[in-house]
């Protein structure tokens, strides 16, 4: 079942007198329980088209639908709602909110949402299985940079979402805990999510079912791999 | 976003950057203490004088010779004096709404040492009535005094801690030297008086000279003849006292007595002023409502410079939490989330302020109670009403500064944001 389908889409964005074509003419579709890495150089457009699959920016040109629902069609306040329910986000710099402690992290997605019953229980469930429960209490300033992106995929598997997106999620982290997010990651699969690595490290997407390759903002090549 | 998780992390956040923090409540603290101690006492003051002018004799006005203004530019004599014949007339005309009359001459000054502040004062019985005095001990002047051989006199509380010392029996002799004045001429003499009754202290009276606790009275035929007067009637009054029988009814009795002293001759306000407790009060209002305007100014510019730097702060703090606010949008947070992540911010930095200063300010008005007296009138009823009305307005002012800050974090775009370095 295809979850995220993007329809011919285009990102431009002006600076100053000129425009700077970001997207150009993107078709894509990401099936449920797939595993995509999206790799390219520097300024290709890989964050532009996850932020266009996170529904997190609209494009200039053609569509993003997310299971059939066209999200042009929905208001800031709903694509909020829609975010919290169906995307879970984790970036290259973590972005865990240093006032708060891994555990508080982990839960406050849920604020967003009413689909989790007992958010403390989860998220101590999740740091679990990110192998940080013992650190459930820590600020984000006491963890290592390992141990802060588990905490932040925690973060984003707390409502449940449909797919997971990831910006360089090891672009901070040493080869040997890249490796560890990337099994999670593998874990994640196994445990039937949609996620979509966007990375410039290679080596990094052995292990997805297609890569996809951009340049200056097009589909260069996809290839498809059989496990 | 629940409101307890919104408020929770607001107090987050704020923990996170202490120092800055301090500074913000800081302001909320001094600003509170400034209202406290400045409009508390400025209330406070009112309160001194409306007590004072009510303790005074609410429902008396008072017939005063020329033109007289209380609060205006000051006095001009008249071209016709009123004389004890006048009150006598207002007296027979018997009007139910008035309860007392008495006309006051003041006949001379007591010598005591350097001090001259006692004085020989003339008036009818019913003075007892208008100035609410209490006996403390022996009786009031009566009509029968005024026939006496002796001169009977009552004194106030002040004459009588003075001239007495110790020995405070009535019915002993007190003699006195005076200063007295028959027409232009001023004289000193030694006065025998009898002494038939003391007076209990009395609040002065607010914008008269003369404190009733100086005073020694004398039927007003007795004062007259201790400056050889003897045609009664004819004798100029410094002022006629008149008490009505309720508050309600003062104007009423002064258009009435206006309408009597015109017909005898006399022109208002070019050869007699009628001052009530009601004008004084009124003075009291326009004076205070002046001062209090000033107060506002200094007031708004005390809640702007504290709401200014809740401002300053949350420009900064939003600027500072750019990637976290795209992180919370990403994270599913609506533009109001955000709005009230921030407002409650300034909200929760402008309560401590506010708690914190209200408890020091009523310290501070409780040690100041010490020094001044009209700060003894800033009741616990008083500094909560001041309260009432400043903290509200520094709340709201909080809340109008806050969201300017607040609206541009809600416009900030979560994929712009998260690309923020």
């Amino acid at each position: 079942m295809v979850i995220v389908r993007l329809h011919d889409v285009s990102k431009y964005y002006r600076v100053g007198f000129s425009v700077v074509k970001a997207l150009e003419n993107i078709n894509l579709e990401i099936k449920e329980n797939e595993f995509i890495s999206i790799v390219g150089p520097s300024g290709s457009g890989k964050s532009t088209l996850l932020n266009m699959i996170g529904c997190l920016d609209k494009p200039t040109k053609g569509k993003v639908f997310f299971k059939g629902l066209d999200i042009a069609l929905l208001s800031d306040r709903e694509l909020s709602k829609f975010r919290a329910y169906n995307i879970g986000f984790i970036f290259q710099t973590f972005n865990l909110i240093p006032s708060l402690t891994a555990l508080e992290n982990v839960e406050i997605s849920s604020s967003f949402s009413n689909k989790v019953k007992n958010p403390r229980e989860r998220a101590l469930k999740l740091l679990d299985l990110v192998g940080l429960k013992e650190r459930a209490l820590h600020r984000p300033s006491q963890l290592s940079g390992g141990e802060q992106q588990r905490v932040a995929i925690a973060r984003a598997l707390m409502n449940d979402p449909e797919i997971i997106l990831a910006d360089e999620p090891t672009g901070n982290l040493d080869s040997k805990t890249a490796e560890e997010i990337i099994n999670l990651f593998l874990e994640l699969k196994k445990m039937g999510k949609t996620i979509v690595l966007v990375t410039h490290n290679i080596s990094l997407t052995e292990n997805s079912d297609r890569i996809i390759y951009l340049k200056d903002g097009r589909i260069e090549n996809e290839v498809r791999k059989s496990n | 976003m629940k409101l307890e998780k919104a408020i929770k992390l607001a107090l987050r956040n704020i923990s996170r950057n202490k120092l800055r923090n301090s500074f913000v409540i800081l302001a909320f603290i001094l600003a509170v203490i400034l209202g406290g101690i400045i409009i508390g006492p400025v209330n406070g003051f009112k309160s001194y004088w409306v007590s004072s002018i009510k303790e005074a004799g609410f429902n008396a006005i008072a017939i005063i010779p020329g033109k007289a203004e209380i609060g205006g530019p000051g006095y001009s004599p008249p071209t016709k004096y009123i004389k004890v014949e006048d009150a006598l007339y207002i007296k027979s005309k018997n009007i139910k709404e008035i309860v007392a009359i008495s006309p006051i001459i003041i006949v001379g000054f007591l010598i005591f040492g350097q001090n001259t502040s006692s004085f020989i004062a003339g008036g009818w019985e019913d003075l007892k009535i208008i100035g609410e005095f209490k006996i403390y001990k022996g009786r009031f002047i009566e009509e029968q005094d005024k026939d006496s051989q002796e001169i009977n006199a009552v004194l106030g509380y002040n004459v009588w801690k003075k001239y007495l010392g110790e020995n405070i029996d009535v019915n002993q002799k007190l003699e006195v030297n005076v200063i007295i004045r028959q027409n232009i001429l001023v004289q000193t003499v030694t006065v025998k008086l009898n002494v038939i009754g003391l007076l209990e202290k009395r609040p002065p009276v607010p914008g008269l000279n003369l404190n009733p606790n100086d005073a020694i009275i004398l039927h007003l035929n007795q004062a007259l003849k201790l400056i050889n007067f003897t045609n009664v009637n004819k004798a100029i009054v410094d002022n006629i006292f008149i008490s009505a029988n309720n508050f309600n009814n003062l104007d009423f009795v002064s258009e009435e007595v206006i309408k009597i002293l015109e017909e005898r001759g006399y022109k208002k306000d070019i050869d007699f002023t009628i001052v009530s407790q009601k004008d004084a009060l009124n003075v009291v209002d326009r004076i205070y409502s002046q001062f209090n305007n000033f107060i506002n100014i200094i007031w708004a510019t005390v809640i702007i410079i504290s709401s200014l730097s809740v401002l300053i702060v949350m420009v900064i703090t939003v600027r500072e939490r750019y990637r976290e606010i795209g992180t919370l949008r990403a994270l599913g947070a609506k533009r109001t989330d955000i709005l009230m992540l921030f407002l409650f911010e300034s909200l929760i930095l402008c309560l401590i302020g506010v708690f914190i200063g209200s408890i020091v300010s009523v310290f501070t008005i409780e040690i100041l109670k010490e020094s001044f007296e009209f700060i003894r009138y800033v009741t616990l009823n008083i500094i909560l009403q001041t309260y009432s009305v400043i903290i509200p307005e520094i709340i709201l002012a909080t809340i109008i500064f806050a969201l300017y800050p607040s609206y541009r974090a809600t416009k900030i775009e979560p994929a712009i944001a998260l690309r923020y370095e």
